[in-house]
């Protein structure tokens, strides 16, 4: 008889499925001025990483005063790389030695694309705005494809264009928007839904994905909102006629179902060839067929986002969340009519927010997890895009149009190996300068004890137990000298570079270090 | 027979502390929480090598006798003098699979008796996207909603319902490992990854060992606690999977030197074996199938012929290997690839996108034989393409369902939640030495008989002897492996059993007779002609 062990590895009883609810998660607003853990909290969540500078600016203020810093009013667009207008014959039907040149063309752009995104997640400080247009860019998914059909990353560019302007505004006008958004329409098939040749996929996705959400349209609704959007093209290569400029949709007329429809109980009426216009379609029946949507289904579109939120921005985890809450936060979007500024406003400002429930339980996005370390260092990563890759976030390109699952998914023993070594190069790489400055960017650093401290609640998202930090300031960047002796330390980058890398690869080995 | 047994160990705090590992206390795991002993079968491995891009089944197994095979490809067809005929068959291997490749290649393999060739495998309403396609094999789920998300591999939902603890309790060694690229499908289930994906051992021991936190658990069932202690949990499983990896390859040795590329993967595999590592599946890849453009020339040299040789060489190379080391009784392999290639070549001296395709599977356990019939190459899809036609084709879930039942000893109930519908297996394996205990009296491939006394097609029995006492059951499924019915279920006494199959109620056509013993199973092919 043979035998043989299995090992498990350090999971106490409680599993996934039986974390505690929220005892009180209440949608009063917090009242209490910001401190350091709130304040980096808010930071983490609606931001990126905290830096010692931003984490000041927030101390003392109300919590709706700092959302209204971070939010900010102003469109928020850094400078389009130079290559966003650039264009290419069609490669379907070119030879194999052009189409190999244009594909891989593109593949290199979608790299620089992403680069260019994660520059501007490290560079951001008040007011911030990549954290929500990443949080779009995964609801409304497109993935980059750069062969069958194909997604150029010019296009791609425009769209997240479309979603920072939109990411604050009211989201009806944004599904608006991004159903006739070029990667879109050609993403999800909608450049193929021709009249008498349905094809359904954006249809049903705009219900079920981007919307109200399964169980609240029928199969009728599908179809008959298929041919509601009918007609509508992208023109993407040299060769296309483009009659509203490359990378653009355009009305084709004769492919557009002008008959009668019935969508969600209400008439769609039938239109003649004079009416059938790019204006007046788009106008009549694709914002006609959004605004139904919308007033038919205002609660479950309302809960549906508000689910969304709660999941992005304040814990992945599908099993336990508060539906009270979500329903409350549900009907301050819907009396908003559909504003999302109010909605982020009442629920990050919301006491179950910066409750302990709340604190530090989201496990880092990948995205999340390198900027946490090339923030607060000031020094961005060349190779941080293809990084995120070999942790499962492709960004502008998940891996298919449900979005990255998140949460636990983000945590597998390939990811877990390559999200280490990522940091530990980073460390490894600091100059003696990068350590200084590092260490100059916080407050009252030459006191060994106040420096770790503050280094703590910079890296760590609710701080740790006081003999570990003793430890740290003790054993690991005093080496056992007295606290004095750090002064005296401060004169030697050498010796700075060497105690700030051990003291920064003992904190980022801890699993909080991975949740924020 | 042998009982395989495993005990699961898991940290808690209820029994009390029996060993370590490492520094962190295991405890004695309630006995009634054990693994299925199915899975933990030690002399059952399976590989799986993906063939990516759409192998051209028609320029792999050439079907020389056929003119129309000539017709259709006037500048790419292997000429029949060239090819390699597979015993008395219609059907020809490539010669790149068998000249200057290591020991004669597939036609060594398979006058050794150990290579299998299934022809016309592929799946209904076949789709052309590499993507869709690739999805549909890895996942076994051929959805006729073509929009449905397919999200977990048919080998991944099998262990997980074999690890009801899973990911609390892992195994000590990683169940699947697929060697590049990132965990495919193949191995995602819906408790999460049940392999895991590597470059090398090396490379992922450099990156894995050490990961392990140092830190405590946290007590409590905060959201804090429980995600703090599930990164610690999967730290500590990247730290010791990296360890027993390496420590496996380390250990393992291979006994000839490979080929450089794909063979290079069968070679760390083989390694792997040899030192021990209790893994049960490894996946392989072989990139570039999509041969759009000059895939052959003349000679019969070129893209396509290159990658067939190299194919034929780390499958070759890994059997002799398995043979000199001792395992070769322990392993079976099996390739996929999403598609097949249009029969008709196109205008570059290449193929487009096709449908069913051909498989192999190798191994000292396959039995050594070309199954499926030869393709049609006179009837096409409206496409073009290899019609699939349920009475001449093998739904490829069928090839799967021999792995699962037969090599892991999965019960057909299993099967049957894995797929989603009963499938019959292909018997294209024998079952692990350690499994046989044959229940049923005769010769091999020769212990069912059927026999129908009326021309109508009425009256069909299947006759056997029982030697040993057993559950007998008897099923009915249609060609391509889909359950019809079951017409037998009761505990049986040795002796001659006539069981009526009630062929009466069935429509016209070709069926599978499948007689089940307990865990032995033997397979008959009937028609009905009312």
């Amino acid at each position: 008889m043979k035998r043989r062990s299995f090992l498990s590895f350090f999971i106490p009883d409680n599993q996934s499925d039986k974390v505690e609810k929220p005892l009180n998660a209440s949608i009063n607003p917090y009242t209490k001025p910001l401190d350091t853990l709130t304040a980096t909290h808010l930071l983490r969540r609606l931001s990126f990483a905290p830096i010692p500078s931003l984490v000041k600016q927030l101390i003392g203020k109300s919590a709706s005063e700092a959302i209204s810093m971070i939010l900010g009013n102003e469109e928020m667009q850094p400078s389009a790389p130079s290559w966003i207008n650039t264009s290419t014959e069609n490669p379907r039907g070119a030879d194999i030695y052009t189409r190999n040149a244009i594909e891989g063309g593109w593949r290199n752009l979608q790299g620089q694309l992403q680069t260019w995104w994660l520059t501007a997640m490290h560079k951001e400080s008040l007011p911030s705005a990549e954290k929500l247009t990443l949080f779009w860019s995964s609801f409304f998914t497109t993935e980059f494809v750069s062969d069958d059909t194909y997604i150029p990353p010019q296009m791609l560019y425009r769209q997240n264009v479309l979603i920072r302007k939109n990411r604050l505004g009211n989201f009806k006008d944004f599904v608006k928007d991004i159903t006739l958004d070029p990667s879109m329409l050609v993403y999800l098939g909608n450049v193929l839904n021709i009249k008498g040749r349905p094809n359904e996929n954006y249809a049903r996705e705009l219900m079920e994905l981007y919307t109200c959400g399964i169980g609240h349209y029928t199969e009728g609704d599908v179809k008959e909102a298929a041919r509601v959007l009918t007609g509508w093209k992208v023109g993407m290569f040299n060769d296309e006629p483009a009659k509203n400029g490359i990378y653009n949709t355009y009305f084709h007329p004769p492919d557009h179902d002008t008959g009668s429809k019935q969508f969600m109980g209400m008439p769609i009426p039938s239109r003649d060839d004079i009416a059938n216009t790019e204006y007046l379609v788009k106008v009549e029946e694709v914002h006609g067929l959004i605004d139904i949507l919308f007033d038919v289904r205002a609660d479950a579109i309302s809960r549906f986002i508000a689910r969304k939120v709660y999941l992005f921005f304040f814990y992945s985890n599908r099993a336990v969340v508060d539906e009270e809450f979500i329903q409350k936060a549900a009907k301050v979007f819907k009396d908003n009519k559909f504003e999302i500024r109010p909605l982020i406003e009442v629920m990050l400002g919301s006491e179950f927010f910066f409750s302990e429930y709340i604190q530090g339980a989201q496990i880092k996005s990948p995205a999340e997890y390198a900027l946490s370390i090339s923030r607060p260092l000031n020094k961005y990563q060349a190779d941080m895009a293809n990084a995120l890759k070999g942790m499962d976030q492709d960004l502008i390109d998940p891996p298919n149009v449900a979005g990255w699952e998140a949460h636990q998914k983000w945590i597998t023993t390939k990811t877990f190996p390559n999200r280490k070594v990522y940091i530990e190069n980073i460390i490894k790489a600091l100059t003696d300068d990068e350590c200084v400055n590092f260490v100059k960017s916080f407050d009252q650093y030459d006191d060994a004890v106040e420096l770790v401290k503050n280094i703590i609640a910079i890296l760590l998202p609710i701080g740790v137990t006081d003999s570990y930090r003793m430890y740290l300031t003790d054993s690991v960047l005093l080496k056992n000298q007295p606290a004095y002796e750090w002064t005296t330390m401060l004169n030697s980058k050498v010796t700075v570079a060497l105690r700030i890398k051990d003291l920064l690869n003992d904190i980022v080995k801890a699993p909080d270090f991975h949740l924020c | 027979m042998t009982i395989h047994r495993r005990t699961l160990l898991k940290a808690g705090a209820a029994a009390g502390a029996l060993a370590t590992f490492g520094n962190i206390p295991v405890f004695a795991l309630n006995p009634a929480k054990m693994l299925g002993t199915n899975v933990m079968n030690d002399d059952s491995i399976l590989i799986i090598i993906q063939l990516f891009g759409g192998n051209d089944g028609l320029n792999t197994i050439i079907p020389a006798d056929d003119p129309n095979y000539y017709a259709i490809r006037p500048n790419i067809a292997v000429k029949k003098d060239q090819a390699k005929r597979i015993f008395n068959s219609k059907v020809y291997f490539h010669p790149a699979l068998v000249n200057n490749v290591y020991k004669n290649g597939f036609l060594g393999l398979i006058e050794e008796g150990r290579l299998a060739v299934i022809q016309g495998s592929g799946y209904e309403n076949p789709n052309l996207s590499h993507f869709r396609s690739t999805d549909i094999w890895l996942s076994g789920i051929n959805s006729s909603e073509p929009d449905a998300k397919l999200t977990d591999g048919w080998l991944g939902r099998y262990f997980s319902s074999q690890l009801p603890n899973f990911p609390i309790e892992v195994p000590e060694h990683p169940l699947c490992i697929q060697l590049g690229g990132s965990l495919s499908m193949l191995f995602k289930s819906p408790k999460g990854d049940m392999g895991i994906a590597l470059s090398s051992p090396d490379e992922f021991f450099k990156n894995g060992q050490g990961s392990s936190t140092g830190r405590d658990i946290i007590q409590g069932n905060t959201p804090y606690a429980e995600e703090y202690n599930f990164i610690q949990a999967i730290a500590k499983q990247s730290d010791t999977y990296s360890t027993v990896v390496k420590s496996a390859y380390d250990k393992g040795k291979n006994s000839l030197n490979y080929a450089a590329g794909f063979p290079a993967q069968m070679a760390t595999i083989a390694r792997l074996i040899s030192g021990g590592l209790k893994t049960k599946v490894y996946m392989a890849y072989l990139g570039g199938f999509d041969t759009h453009v000059q895939q052959q020339n003349t000679d019969n040299s070129g893209l396509h012929p290159n990658l067939m040789a190299s194919l034929a060489n780390g499958i070759s190379q890994f059997m002799a290997d398995a043979l000199a080391q001792g395992f070769a009784n322990k392993v079976v392999g099996l390739t996929v690839s999403e598609f097949g290639r249009r029969p008709y070549e196109n205008g570059s001296n290449g193929t487009d996108h096709g449908t069913t395709s051909v498989q192999f599977a190798f191994g000292n356990r396959v039995q050594a034989n070309v199954f499926g019939n030869d393709p049609d190459l006179q009837n096409f899809d409206r496409n073009g393409d290899l019609d699939f036609d349920l009475q001449r084709n093998i739904d490829y879930r069928r090839v799967y369902a021999e792995i699962l039942q037969t090599w892991f000893g999965a019960t057909k109930e299993e099967v049957t939640e894995i797929f989603g519908e009963r499938v019959v297996p292909l018997p294209y394996l024998q079952p692990p030495i350690s499994y046989v205990a044959d229940s049923f009296a005769g010769e091999n491939n020769n212990k069912l008989r059927y026999s129908c006394n009326q021309s109508n097609g009425q009256n069909g029995h299947v006759h056997f002897e029982l030697k040993n006492p057993a559950t007998l059951e008897v099923n009915i499924y249609d060609i391509v492996g889909k359950y019809a019915k079951t017409v037998y279920n009761a505990a049986a006494s040795p002796g001659h059993f006539a069981i009526p199959l009630h062929t009466e109620t069935l429509q016209n056509g070709t069926y599978i007779c499948e007689v089940l013993a307990d865990q032995n199973r033997e397979i008959l092919t009937f028609s009905i002609v009312h």
